[in-house]
């Protein structure tokens, strides 16, 4: 961060992560082909370009809290946690927004917003996970006993999230089936997949941004408890 | 209008506003933080100060 307040690598993440963003959805939105099933329902089909990416980097920051939390049950290194705890906010945030555009999919497909099966089930379980992660940091005072504490919940609560990758794949669900390694029969039009790639990489820059802002958050408040020290003393 | 276009619209527009909106409230979060980290520093620099003197 510069002396004018302004983080130069978070204007940069924002910037370009801003113009991949209209490139890809512009590509998504205009070029991309309909899926042949949802002809019917051409417009509602695009959720797709925002709804599978969203649910990568929800596994992705997951899988960053899993990580971090284990390298600071190795280290007891403070910053480990604050990693921890900036991926599960912006992993609960993406998952947050798989769990609105599912169901304003479903609705016109389907004719139901929600129903409970494997995948979507599942998908709840894992934001209900994170959200007590960051609820159980709220009411631990003492910073290492509360990094110990979210440490153990970051890592046992990642255990959904290949459960909720392999859900449609072990058992009968009413979403639809894998488009990632699921068979003969899944897969998408190479045209979509570019479009898909395209949303990924500007969300991945987003979340890239958003955990910046909130590890710079966990360094500003640990300064300031230090000098509330120093003022006492 | 086309079958679906509202339920697009209300995803696309939901789920920028959760984006933006937690952009925002990091942003607040950290512009009260610096604003009492400031005071914070202010008051030690001006205490440092008068001890200073006094000694």
């Amino acid at each position: 961060m510069n002396a004018s307040g302004r983080d130069p690598i978070a204007v940069l993440l924002a910037g370009v992560s801003f113009i991949v963003l209209v490139v890809a959805f512009h590509y998504s939105f205009l070029r991309a082909p309909t899926e042949a099933s949802m002809a019917m329902v051409e417009p509602v089909q695009r959720i797709f370009y925002l709804h599978l990416p969203s649910a990568f980097i929800s596994f992705l920051s997951f899988f960053t809290v899993f990580v971090a939390s284990l390298a600071y049950l190795m280290t007891r290194n403070i910053r480990w946690d604050w990693l921890a705890v900036s991926a599960a906010e912006v992993g609960v945030v993406f998952c947050a927004v798989v769990l609105i555009t599912g169901p304003l999919w479903a609705k016109p497909v389907w004719g139901i917003w929600w129903t409970w099966d494997a995948r979507l089930t599942t998908t709840l379980i894992l934001f209900l996970i994170y959200l007590g992660y960051l609820m159980l940091r709220v009411y631990v005072v003492e910073a290492h006993r509360r990094a110990l504490l979210a440490a153990v919940v970051g890592i046992l609560g990642f255990v959904d999230v290949p459960i909720v990758y392999m859900a449609n794949r072990w058992w009968r669900t009413q979403h639809p089936q894998p488009v990632i390694a699921g068979g003969e029969s899944s897969g998408l039009d190479p045209r979509m997949w570019w479009g898909v790639l395209g949303v990924f990489a500007g969300l991945l820059l987003l979340a890239a941004l958003l955990v910046r802002q909130r590890y710079r958050l966990e360094e500003m408040r640990a300064e300031l408890i230090a000098l509330e020290r120093e003022a006492r003393v | 209008m086309p079958i679906g276009l509202k339920h697009f619209l209300i995803a696309y527009v939901l789920a920028w506003a959760l984006f933006f909106g937690y952009l925002v409230n990091l942003a607040l979060r950290q512009k009260s933080l610096a604003d009492e980290l400031r005071a914070l520093k202010d008051r030690l620099t001006s205490s440092k100060g008068a001890g200073g003197s006094q000694g």
